[in-house]
């Protein structure tokens, strides 16, 4: 069980929290401009990083507010719950 | 050494003090004709089948830990093909046929047990959904047959009684077998060193090295080998594999939860799956209870997962079978599958000349035997047979996605 501590609830167990995916995997800010080669790539690729990344997570049996989670996949490890620009 | 009865019964004369290692461990050689990272199911296979079939038997398994230690030892031994989609029902209920002859074939016994399905239906929509997959599978050969709830308390007495759960009915498929998952692996890691096939564990791939002609050899933790076709078969690190290569795979690493009861006689013979809850269930030749469910929620390279998924599962099938109230919970894993975006594995050529990859199977046990031929083929022929048509690497590129759940969350 991985103990998220959501900067505005405090910390809860993560079944209350859902996985929203990698930071670094974000949505061209151009989609139109793209090929079709690296449109794919955005949408079936994503980083799969083996170690620490940072994530975004829903609080959805909480707050509902979106959190930046910096989380070690390997041993699912935390350092740091951030909160969300715009979200705050 | 031939096993047979009759070789068991001479050892025992002799006190069992004859018996040789299955298979050679070897030191690697400066170079192979064909080189397959990953010593489970599916790379084994694949060198034995190189081997068998296509007669290239300077050929090397690199394993980084131990024989079978990844998924193949973390599985939870169903092998079925309800698969809807025509590749993959093509595939699978081929799939499923080419495990029966393997003893023989193999002279290792992978104690191959018909057990049959079935799977408990707790809505009219759940009944209706599975006559269409009743219908659908037997266009490609599998015997799915709708029962009716009489016949279901037939199969499991021990469930509980349709006043307290709405169970409407279920659907028995007799194809459905399990084997023993070790067995796969040391099997075909004997029949392969038989034919000369070099076997080597605690041997990591750390690079892959590329000229202009394509794969020139690999970068081991014990030394460089040169070689200029290269086979994957590696489970929950494709990605990283691929990437040594410059490959990007479009996959995603999560954990698949299984655990285990305490051993207890037999009481269950078919493989049991409550379609509501995602779970389902058997018991295996020791004993044990054999329980799972779908993937844990997010991705992660820990091969332990979540509590929640074990408890939930458990809660399910109490829900269902009272009578396993007091058993004891034994042990709890996870293997790390690696899951393409539409959960159907990538068996095929890729950009580089002379290396091709087996991954991405989401549970791809059942598949072993099959996979490991198509992956032999394509490296010995260099063009993937009809039958893996469908699972290239460019599928994602050119939108041919088999958007089937049913690889792991529709059992």
């Amino acid at each position: 069980m991985i103990y998220i501590d959501c900067p505005h609830c405090g910390e809860r167990n993560e079944d209350e929290f859902v996985y929203g995916g990698d930071v670094a995997h974000r949505r061209p800010e151009d989609p139109a401009a793209l090929s079709d080669a690296q449109w794919c790539n955005y949408i079936y690729t994503v980083p799969n990083t083996k170690g620490w990344a940072e994530e975004h997570w829903w609080h959805m049996r909480g707050c509902q507010r979106w959190i930046t989670v910096h989380r070690n996949s390997v041993n699912n490890e935390l350092q740091s719950v951030l909160r969300e620009k715009g979200n705050d | 050494m031939k096993y047979s009865a009759l070789t068991l019964a001479l050892q025992g004369l002799r006190n069992h003090r004859d018996w040789r290692p299955a298979w050679r461990n070897a030191t690697p050689k400066k170079s192979y004709d064909a080189i397959i990272i990953g010593g489970g199911g599916h790379g084994l296979g694949a060198a034995f089948y190189l081997a068998k079939k296509h007669g290239i038997r300077n050929v090397a398994v690199l394993e980084k830990g131990w024989l079978g230690g990844g998924n193949t030892a973390r599985n939870t031994m169903t092998i079925r093909d309800n698969f809807l989609y025509p590749d993959n029902a093509r595939f699978h209920h081929a799939a499923v046929k080419a495990w029966h002859s393997l003893s023989t074939e193999l002279n290792f016994n992978i104690m191959l047990s018909k057990r049959g399905m079935t799977t408990v239906l707790m809505s009219e929509r759940d009944l209706s959904d599975a006559q269409r997959m009743v219908n659908t599978t037997a266009l490609f050969g599998a015997k799915h047959r709708i029962i009716d709830l009489a016949e279901l308390q037939r199969r499991l007495p021990m469930a509980v009684s349709p006043e307290r759960l709405p169970i409407v009915g279920g659907i028995h498929h007799p194809d459905v077998v399990i084997a023993r998952h070790d067995a796969i692996a040391w099997g075909y890691a004997r029949a392969a060193s038989k034919f000369g096939v070099d076997i080597v564990e605690n041997c990591e791939v750390v690079d892959i090295h590329c000229d202009a002609q394509g794969v020139c050899g690999v970068e081991t933790t014990q030394g460089r080998i040169a070689t200029r076709k290269l086979g994957m078969a590696v489970a929950g690190h494709g990605k990283q594999v691929a990437a040594m290569a410059e490959i990007v795979l479009p996959i995603e690493t999560v954990p698949l939860q299984a655990l285990v009861s305490s051993p207890v006689k037999p009481v269950i013979d078919d493989v049991v799956v409550l379609r509501g809850f995602n779970t389902y269930f058997m018991q295996s030749d020791k004993g044990e209870l054999v329980m799972g469910a779908g993937t844990d929620p997010y991705p992660s390279y820990a091969q332990r997962g979540s509590p929640q998924i074990p408890e939930a599962i458990i809660a399910a099938i109490l829900q269902v079978f009272p009578m396993f109230e007091r058993m004891k919970f034994m042990r709890q894993w996870a293997g790390v599958l690696d899951i393409t975006y539409d959960n159907t594995p990538i068996i095929s050529k890729t950009p580089v000349a002379g290396f091709y990859v087996d991954v991405a199977g989401s549970g791809g046990f059942k598949t072993t035997p099959l996979a490991a031929m198509m992956h032999a083929d394509l490296i010995a022929n260099d063009r993937p047979d009809p039958m893996i048509d469908a699972y290239s690497l460019d599928r994602f590129a050119n939108g041919r996605l088999i958007l089937e759940r049913a690889s792991y969350g529709n059992r």
